[in-house]
């Protein structure tokens, strides 16, 4: 055996694994073998050529030999690239560590700086991510869409609510859908608790829990098919919730009774807590609807919202497609209910949060443009910080730390501050998105399913590497740039000043462009909310309070019933000592819903199907009124006189009066509404017309209106309108007094403010206003320690030439102003920038304005000067600075 | 020689290499002379089939190399284990062990019981 000496073996200069080397090597060491072998076998007898032949028969194909021995040379050469990499990796983040602990104060500012900049990120995305983007929590999402009546093509709302009867058609005929269900609006009152309570509930119709939603009971079962057959027994499912609340959990809930406007409902579901009820989100029983009998008589009207699951392969794009054709061959079969009147399909993820939608995207570009300044200022921070330590590089450099290399470490550097940064605005986020969730407004949907989570994490960490690129790239490439032996030799004092100076001066000015940019988003948003507020609603919501009140049809089943209660009510109302006017109304502006009816004007021939005009229709007492402060601008108001034997009249507002009256005068004419259905089919003399009032919304005007006397005409849910003028607990007390001495199976609900429904209708303005408005002001404060930073770095480096000024006489006056003006040089540009910048992204909140233009002249000139005072307010301290430079000193100083 | 039983041998070889250098440090050809006494000739068909196995212990940083001059003057490659290197030979042992023992066992049982 073949056994070397230790002492002769040398070791031989590491060759590296380059082509000509390595195969240098794999030949010695192939051919090393044979001739040992060869030598061997010659030692055995054999003939030297003979055993040359034998020896490469034993050895085998030399060729794949040394091909497989290349490839694994080239796998440790990767290998050992790999593992430099990473123990330089490493090194440099142990080095970064030790050089940001060094500095401590330099370090908390950076990580403060990013923390806010990632937090506030992470905190918008939590809510953008939980609201617009994270699928609904239902199997299979997608296949879920929101069907609406179109009835724009006669003058109506795209997304107007269905009849049963179309609902019907749609679903046993569109091959597109799989299942689909209709969901009705259903708030019963509970008596079988010490106090009456009115319940948030929907009537569904068969499939909606079972196939469309596809939820899962936590217990019991949801609807089958039997619970819709017209006189099965009443059951409903409850939600978790209310399971929790009404029931306490009790696992035997099942079976036992709700009643419900006096009638027994037997419990035999419980939902699980997940779930989310689209279009009402805080509905806590759902029981079934049997088809309604007179459902073909009243094709014409809306009442049911449908959601449907399309079938396998259909498309969104091809359920509404469908529907819409659909919606044409009804139209043409039942011309009298359907002219004018199409379907579409919207998926219900994009119909759920259409409204919330672009407010929340505003937001999220705000929250960017903030990072993007947080980042150009620790980018400033840092070429400031490397001009200061070019000598520790040079040294670094000197002792053989390639370009690469210091690149390396001072993008690590940056990358480990973005690190630090992220934690901290991950902390941050987890706060900000508490606040977020108690501040968002009432009615946000999916509030529930905001949190910080995974892929909330997923984009902080995302945002976190980016960030530190950006910040990071610009003074590393600077760094590795620099000729570090220059700086060696002249002590580093000449640095990157020169071409350092303009880049950082850049960096500012984009920087104030950015806070610029956001500084008019946010003026035109407090605008537009100032001006919504500022909106005369034509009623004075000041010291009103409003409550509701639903009758069952059991016990008020006629309108004769109805009517001895409202009177009563509103006669107690007003009885009520510490309340100054007080009425009844079938529905409250700003709330969300109402009611549209079809009229007609006598005398003109009868209007073509679908082509009649709809007015918003509201039954109210004479007291109504003067509870909201209203005001008629012709003609009269109901009085008590307008009783229901006599003459039926109604009030419009001046909109129906323009539109259905032009250049007439409206009193004393008749009109009919409801005249296509059975019910009241009426003349009805125009007796005033009322001032135009906010009803849907504080930016929506000039819809047609119109109001009967509730002695004239029957209705089951009644908001009593009580104006208080101070605190209105204890007329909601006797309220409740008098409602129970009328009849204590009542319950009174929705007790609010009106003050509280107009702050509740603009609260997504506000919502939206308030965050872009801290935004702005967190990047306004970044760019003015930003353009501090700058201007204090200019005088310090031109220390001398201020001296120099000053022995030539220059006065202090002066030369702080040259300081001063250097700063609002930069300003001045960032402003010219961000202006520009402002005009091309104008459109993306014009949605949100209401009463300013998106090129507001007042908004972009508040801003400019807020900018160029913060400008003086940056510059004051490196002023004053080198006001007080000793000329003496300074000029000695090099 | 089969295809089934060249598979064999091969996952083998790292094995038999590692074992092979356990003794301290050899060239290529010292260890497929050891393979050859060791197996009485029985497994390793081809010498050259080593050097890639050597290679790619190497790589995996079981094996370190180094050029050395052998007796009468000649420059060869020595090999010798690396700590990870007699550590791998232990795992591998014992994982051989069980095999080899699993279808030894399995070989004895009667297939018709």
């Amino acid at each position: 055996m073949d056994r070397p000496e230790p002492h002769r073996k040398r070791r031989a200069l590491r060759v590296r694994g380059d082509a000509p080397g390595m195969e240098h090597e794999l030949e010695d060491e192939v051919r090393f073998h044979l001739e040992k072998r060869v030598d061997a076998l010659v030692a055995e007898g054999w003939t030297r050529a003979e055993a040359e032949i034998e020896a490469r028969r034993r050895f085998g194909d030399v060729d794949e030999v040394k091909r497989g021995m290349r490839r694994m040379t080239k796998r440790k050469e990767r290998r050992m690239k790999m593992g430099s990499w990473r123990s330089a990796l490493v090194q440099d983040i142990r080095y970064a560590l030790r050089a940001l602990k060094q500095k401590p104060l330099f370090t908390a500012v950076v990580a403060v700086t990013l923390a806010l900049g990632i937090g506030v990120n992470t905190a918008i995305f939590s809510v953008v991510d939980g609201i617009l983007f994270r699928p609904l929590p239902f199997p299979e999402p997608d296949e879920l869409v929101v069907l609406w009546t179109d009835v724009t093509a006669r003058g109506g709302p795209d997304d107007e609510w269905f009849s049963y009867a179309n609902f019907r058609d749609l679903r046993d005929q569109a091959a597109s859908l799989e299942a689909a269900a209709a969901w009705g609006g259903w708030s019963p009152t509970r008596t079988d608790t010490e106090e009456p309570q009115q319940l948030v509930a929907a009537v569904v119709t068969e499939g909606m829990l079972s196939e469309v939603l596809q939820v899962d009971p936590v217990l019991g079962r949801t609807l089958v098919s039997e619970d819709h057959l017209p006189g099965a027994p009443l059951r409903v499912v409850v939600s978790h919730g209310f399971w929790e609340r009404a029931f306490g959990r009790d696992p035997s809930v099942l079976g036992s009774t709700l009643t419900l406007m006096d009638e027994p409902y037997e419990v035999v579901g419980v939902l699980p807590a997940g779930f989310l009820p689209p279009f009402v989100q805080d509905a806590e029983l759902w029981a079934p609807q049997a088809p309604p009998e007179n459902a073909e008589q009243a094709r014409g009207g809306f009442s049911w919202r449908v959601v449907a699951r399309l079938a396998e392969g259909a498309t969104v794009e091809r359920a509404s497609n469908e529907v819409r054709e659909l919606g044409g061959r009804l139209e043409e079969a039942y011309p009298q209910s359907n002219t004018g009147m199409t379907f579409r399909a919207v998926a219900l993820q994009n119909d759920m949060v259409a409204d919330t939608r672009a407010g929340l995207l505003v937001l999220l570009g705000a929250v960017g443009l903030v990072l993007l300044v947080a980042c150009v200022n620790v980018a400033n921070l840092l070429l400031a910080r490397a001009s200061g330590r070019t000598q520790e590089l040079a040294v670094r450099s000197a002792l053989g730390a390639g370009r690469a290399r210091i690149f390396g470490q001072v993008l690590t550097e940056s990358l480990v501050l973005a690190g630090l940064g992220g934690v901290l605005g991950i902390a941050l986020a987890f706060w900000g998105t508490d606040l977020l969730v108690a501040l968002a407004p009432e009615g946000t949907p999916r509030i529930d399913e905001i949190a910080v989570n995974g892929r909330v994490l997923a984009f902080t960490g995302a945002v976190t590497v980016v960030s530190g690129l950006l910040f990071g790239l610009v003074p590393a490439f600077r760094v590795a740039r620099t000729d570090l032996h220059l700086d060696l030799r002249d002590g580093g004092r000449s640095g990157m000043s020169g071409s350092g100076g303009r880049l950082r001066s850049g960096l500012v000015v984009a920087q104030v462009a950015l806070a610029m940019v956001l500084l008019v988003g946010a003026g035109l948003l407090v605008r537009s909310f100032q001006n919504l507020r500022a909106t005369d609603l034509g009623f004075d919501p000041a010291g009103v309070v409003t409550m509701q009140v639903s009758l069952p049809a059991s016990r008020y089943p006629d309108a004769e019933t109805i009517r001895t209660f409202t009177e009563a009510l509103d006669e107690r109302l007003r009885a009520i000592p510490a309340v100054e006017a007080a009425g009844l109304t079938s529905t409250l502006p700003l709330i969300g819903f109402d009611g549209d009816v079809g009229i007609r004007v006598e005398g003109r021939p009868e209007p073509e199907p679908g082509q009649e005009p709809a007015v918003w229709f509201r039954r109210v007492t004479p007291g109504y009124l003067e509870a909201m402060r209203m005001s008629v601008v012709q003609g009269r108001w109901f009085t008590a006189q307008d009783a229901p034997d006599d003459g039926l009249v109604v009030v419009i507002n001046e909109t129906a009066a323009a539109n259905l009256f032009p250049g007439q005068n409206p009193i004393g004419q008749r009109v009919m509404y409801n005249y296509n259905s059975d019910s009241d089919p009426i003349w009805r003399d125009v007796i005033g017309i009322a001032r135009d009032i906010r009803n849907f919304g504080v930016r929506d005007s000039g819809r047609n209106a119109l109001y009967v006397p509730s002695a004239q005409s029957a209705g089951r849910t009644y908001f009593p309108v009580l104006r208080t003028g101070g605190d209105p607990n204890p007329a909601v007390a006797a309220v409740r007094e008098e409602l129970r001495a009328i009849d204590p199976s009542l319950a009174l609900a929705r007790i609010e403010t009106m003050d509280d429904i107009v702050r509740g209708a603009v609260a997504p303005e506000r919502f939206v206003a308030f965050l872009l408005s801290l935004f702005a002001t967190v990047s306004l404060v970044l760019a003015v320690v930003g353009l501090y930073g700058v201007v204090s770095y200019d005088v310090s480096t031109r220390v001398r030439e201020l001296g120099l000024r000053m022995a030539l006489g220059a006065g202090s006056g002066e030369i702080s102003w040259m300081v001063v003006g250097r700063s609002l040089v930069l300003v001045a540009t960032g402003i010219g920038i961000g202006l520009s910048m402002s005009l091309l992204l104008g459109g993306l909140v014009e949605s949100l304005l209401f009463g300013v233009g998106r090129t507001d002249g007042p908004t972009l000139v508040s801003v400019a000067l807020v900018l160029t005072g913060a400008a003086g307010v940056a510059a004051v301290i490196p002023a004053v600075r080198a006001a007080h430079v000793d000329p003496a000193v300074a000029l000695r100083s090099d | 020689m089969t295809e089934a039983n060249l598979n064999l041998i091969r996952g083998t070889v790292d094995l038999l290499i590692l074992k092979a250098l356990s003794g301290g440090e050899r060239h290529g050809y010292a260890v497929s002379e050891w393979l050859r006494d060791a197996t009485d000739g029985t497994l390793l068909v081809e010498e050259g089939t080593l050097y890639p196995a050597l290679h790619r212990l190497d790589a995996k940083g079981w094996v370190e190399s180094e050029w050395g001059l052998s007796d009468n003057n000649r420059r060869a490659k020595y090999y010798r284990l690396t700590a990870a290197g007699r550590a791998q030979l232990e795992t591998e042992r014992r994982t051989w062990d069980l095999y080899a023992s699993a279808v030894e066992k399995a070989l004895a049982e009667d297939p018709a019981r």
